[in-house]
């Protein structure tokens, strides 16, 4: 908590307006539910969005994106990783067009619409 | 590099070694490694011959993820086999991998007796010609292995590269 604190400050000196909101799924700190409820009310076309943390929590973040109109979003994707430095192939993903990219080498931050598609979602 | 005492040196099958480690196919690229690492890794291998990842005759993508797992030994990984084709690895990661310091092992692997023969054909050809060019002989020295301790069948390509041979006259 203190390092993401430490970051938002740094954003906060770079003019950017920052405000830290903590959720958990059981409630034990912060609001209970999942992120996506927490920005749900508030996201808008004109946001940008980066997200980091487990690919189902970013599939939803990048569907609720959609909902809302918001083009530009990226995800730093988690994926087990042999040797981190593209030898091995353990840690790709499939985008949409279906050729496989490394995480630890092309990724770790990929578009929203190269790692999941732009198929309809339901308003 | 100057040999440590005592020597390391081992022969695998034709193949003659200045230590006993190599790396199992497919757990390092030393040519990504080295994008990622630095050079160092490149010029002074920490290998004693690399293998570099298998070889097939079309293009593989390998397999859709996850590709690791988690187990009580270690972890458990199913790659899949990508690669980018003996065609394009002839002539587009073939000619640097002959410029590491160190021999070669080269890996093939086909889904049938003819694939494996098409693919091992194809590199003979290609190293006859970059390896003619670079060396005059070093045709002579590359060394065929069948290994049937796999149940697929796989065959191995040794290439011998002695380096004392590759300094200009």
């Amino acid at each position: 908590m203190e390092v993401l604190e430490a970051g938002l400050d740094l954003l906060q000196r770079e003019g950017v307006d920052t405000r830290l909101e903590v959720t958990t799924e059981d409630g034990s700190r912060g609001r209970a539910g999942l992120v996506t409820d927490a920005v749900r009310a508030e996201l808008g076309p004109e946001d940008v969005v980066v997200a980091c943390g487990p690919t189902a929590m970013c599939r939803a973040v990048w569907q609720l994106c959609r909902r809302r109109g918001v083009q530009r979003a990226w995800f730093s994707l988690e994926a087990v990783m042999a040797c981190g430095v593209g030898s091995c192939h353990g840690c790709v993903i499939t985008p949409v067009d279906g050729v496989p990219v490394r995480v630890c080498r092309e990724g770790p931050v990929f578009t929203g619409d190269l790692v999941f598609g732009r198929e309809e979602v339901e308003a | 590099m100057s040999q440590p005492s005592p020597s390391l040196r081992v022969n695998l099958g034709p193949l003659p070694l200045e230590h006993p480690l190599i790396n199992a196919s497919g757990t390092l690229d030393l040519l990504s490694a080295a994008d990622a690492l630095g050079d160092g890794i490149r010029s002074s291998p920490p290998v004693a011959a690399h293998v570099p990842k298998t070889v097939t005759l079309e293009p593989r993508h390998g397999n859709p993820p996850p590709r690791i797992a988690e187990c009580a030994a270690g972890m458990l990984n199913s790659i899949g086999l990508p690669n980018e084709g003996i065609a394009a690895f002839v002539t587009d990661t073939l000619p640097r991998l002959l410029e590491l310091t160190c021999p070669l092992v080269i890996n093939v692997a086909g889904f049938s007796l003819e694939e494996y023969v098409q693919v091992a054909e194809h590199l003979v050809t290609a190293l006859r010609a970059l390896l003619g060019q670079a060396e005059g002989t070093w045709a002579a020295r590359v060394e065929r292995r069948i290994n049937i301790s796999l149940p697929e069948c796989s065959l191995q390509l040794h290439v011998h590269r002695d380096r004392r041979r590759r300094r200009p006259p």
